[in-house]
This record gives structure tokens, C-alpha cells and sequence, in this order.
């Protein structure tokens, strides 16, 4: 990959961490409910994102390529970064009474899982933070689209057995399959 | 509660992927064959385990503040040594499941605070019948998913078709229809909404 705007393309829509690699689900089947909450935690999950992988840049260099020591240092980077953004924007006004606990900071799959892919895709330096950021906000613009999806279908005559989780898990399907003929 | 029903309870009633929404990852990342499916929810079922049993007779000498840290520590630890063993006795399944093996530590936690009660003995029969539950759902999308995207299941052809009745079932679109289908037929079976629960 060789700028930012490839980065760019890739983690929004073709490598998208939630239609493509089925990480974040945590957050998408607890804070699609509307739009609000959906931008709210998109915002979070992006800024603990960008957060990890500057962190992640800057120790880099000292993490020992074997499994063993590199996944308590990532385990490490998210956690502390979640719980960063869990703390600054648990403080704030503008999301006030947002769920953003520090249980559900820890679930995130989608943050452990970017730094893994960074990882296995050799990214390395300053493409680390386009990397995190691009795949921060691919995830949020899926939140929010599938939260907007989610409040038509609350009007739709969906049968009950489809309700909830399933309708929206299939809406996800439909949309990757959608974005699979735009893949770069 | 008696032990029993805290186990049949981790299956049925509160089976972590059909009715509280915790593993959704490997249960579409890694059920594309149905071997990743059973093997994912046995290891992470003996993780979760290991993790479990030390971290309840560590309890008493650590503050509970700490110990969703000490549950992901442990988690870590077995995670590693599981991938450590595995990676040598199979190679193949553990390099194909790729990042979604290291995942474990992460939503093997959901697992684990889903099979947390007040008393040791129900946490640990909960926590198995979590992880059989968890188990019996990845085995059976990765069935599914098999089957419908290249005619075989665990490896074997069943079906020798030009085109398979739905490709798609192979990647994780598929997999995010698939499991929404098969959650829907849960509820119309079970009587339920559909609605997650908390």
C-alpha cells in the first residue's frame, strides 16, 4: 500500500474490521439501537484506535516478533487506550450517559484485532496511524449506516423471530455483499 | 440454582452466541469450514476453563477492582500456551484461523464474565456448559456454511455441483446472513423476540 488515501479506501471499504473481518459485533449489536449512540461509539472506537496504534508505533521496534510477548503488549496498548477514551469521554457532556464501560472497552475485538492485522501486514512507522485511523473510521461509518438501517427497520413489518440481532446481522451481510463490487 | 441447571443454562437458556451476543466474532470469522468451527469452540472452551479455575482460587488474595485484569491475564497466558501446543500438533488449522486465535484472550472474556455466579462450583458447571453451548453453535454454522459454499462438510464432499447452492455462505457476508437465519429459526423454535438481552 503506498499512501494514505490506500489506506484509506481499504479500511473504510474493502477491508472494512466490521464487514469483512467480523471484529467490533460487540459493538455493533449493543450500539446500533440509533444514530446517536452509533456515532458516539464510532468516535470512541476510533480515537482508542488512532490512540493504539500511536502507541504502537512508538514501541514497536521493542516488541519481539514471537506470540508469546506480543500479544500481552497488544492486549496491553488497547486496554489502556480504550480506558483512556472511556475516562475523557465518560467525563464529557456530549456523551453523557453513554455505555462506554470499561468491561465493554475490553471486549472490543475490533482494537486487538487492527493492531494484530497491522501486524501481519508488516505496517510499520507513521502508516501505523493511517492504518488505525482509516480502520477506526470504517468501523464507525459501519455503526452509523447500520444504526440508520436499524431505525427504518424498527418501522418495517419484520417477523418476530427476525426482530432484533438477526434482521440486523442480515442487513450487515446484505451490505458487505454490496461493497464486495466496490473492492479495490 | 444447582449445578446442573447453571450448565444446561450455559447451553440452552443463556447460550452465549444465540441469546447474549458474546462470540459473534469467531462464530462468523472462523466457521467458513466447519473443523475451524469445533476446533475454536474446544479450545476456547478449555481456555476459558483453565482461566476460570485459577482465577477463582486466585480471588481471594486479589481485590476485586483487579480482577477483570486478572481474568485477561489469565486468559492471555493459556491463550499462548494453547497456541503453543496447538501450533505444533495442528499446524494447518492454527496458521488458517490467522488473527482470530490471539482473539480468543478477547472474547473468551465475554465467555468467562457470562459463566461468573456467586458460587465457585456453578461459575465453573456454567462456564462448561457456556463453552459446549459455544461449541455446539460455531460446529453447527460451520456446517452450514460449509455445506452451502463448496458442497462438503469437515472436508468430505457431499454435494459435486459446477456452481454451490450459495458461494457466498464461504465468506463472511455469508456468515453474517447465515447466522442471522439460523438466530431467527432459534426464535421462532424457542418462542423468543429476538431482542438481545441487557
Amino acid at each position: 500500500m503506498a499512501n494514505g488515501l490506500d489506506f484509506l479506501a481499504n479500511g473504510v471499504v474493502s477491508n472494512n474490521l466490521l464487514l469483512f473481518q467480523a471484529l467490533g459485533l460487540f459493538a455493533l449489536t449493543r450500539y446500533t439501537r440509533d444514530s446517536l449512540t452509533a456515532v458516539k461509539a464510532g468516535l470512541g472506537i476510533l480515537l482508542s484506535m488512532v490512540t493504539a496504534t500511536v502507541v504502537l508505533w512508538g514501541v514497536n521496534q521493542w516488541i519481539p516478533a514471537s506470540f508469546g510477548l506480543e500479544l500481552p503488549v497488544l492486549l496491553l496498548i488497547a486496554l489502556c487506550s480504550s480506558f483512556l477514551w472511556q475516562k475523557i469521554l465518560g467525563g464529557s457532556k456530549w456523551v453523557e450517559g453513554f455505555d462506554y464501560s470499561l468491561t465493554s472497552g475490553l471486549l472490543n475485538t475490533a482494537i486487538v484485532g487492527a493492531l494484530l492485522l497491522s501486524l501481519n501486514d508488516g505496517v510499520a512507522g507513521s502508516a501505523l496511524v493511517s492504518y488505525g485511523f482509516s480502520a477506526g473510521l470504517g468501523l464507525g461509518l459501519a455503526l452509523v449506516v447500520l444504526a440508520g438501517i436499524r431505525e427504518r427497520l424498527e418501522m418495517a413489518p419484520v417477523p418476530k423471530a427476525l426482530q432484533g440481532v438477526p434482521i440486523l446481522l442480515i442487513s450487515a451481510g446484505l451490505l458487505a455483499m454490496a461493497l464486495m463490487g466496490f473492492r479495490f | 440454582m444447582g449445578v446442573v441447571k447453571r450448565f444446561l443454562q450455559g447451553i440452552f437458556s443463556e447460550n452465549p452466541v444465540l441469546f447474549l451476543m458474546i462470540g459473534l466474532v469467531p462464530a462468523i470469522g472462523v466457521t467458513h469450514l466447519a473443523v475451524n468451527g469445533l476446533f475454536v469452540g474446544i479450545t476456547t472452551t478449555a481456555v476459558v476453563l483453565a482461566a476460570l479455575i485459577v482465577g477463582l482460587i486466585l480471588t481471594k488474595v486479589v481485590p476485586n477492582e483487579a480482577q477483570s485484569f486478572l481474568y485477561l491475564a489469565l486468559l492471555a497466558i493459556f491463550t499462548t500456551l494453547a497456541h503453543r501446543i496447538l501450533v505444533v500438533a495442528y499446524p494447518e488449522i492454527v496458521v488458517g484461523l490467522g488473527m482470530y486465535f490471539p482473539l480468543m484472550v478477547v472474547y473468551g472474556f465475554g465467555l468467562l464474565k457470562a459463566s461468573l455466579v456467586n458460587n465457585p462450583i456453578e461459575s465453573v458447571a456454567k462456564g462448561l456448559g457456556t463453552g459446549i453451548g459455544f461449541t455446539i453453535i460455531l460446529t453447527l454454522v460451520g456446517v452450514i456454511r460449509e455445506f452451502l459454499g463448496a458442497g462438503e462438510i469437515f472436508g468430505k464432499t457431499i454435494l459435486e455441483l459446477d456452481m454451490q447452492i450459495f458461494s457466498l455462505a464461504s465468506t463472511v457476508p455469508g456468515g453474517f446472513v447465515i447466522l442471522g437465519l439460523l438466530m431467527a429459526l432459534i426464535n421462532a423454535i424457542t418462542k423468543k423476540g429476538g431482542e438481545i438481552n441487557g
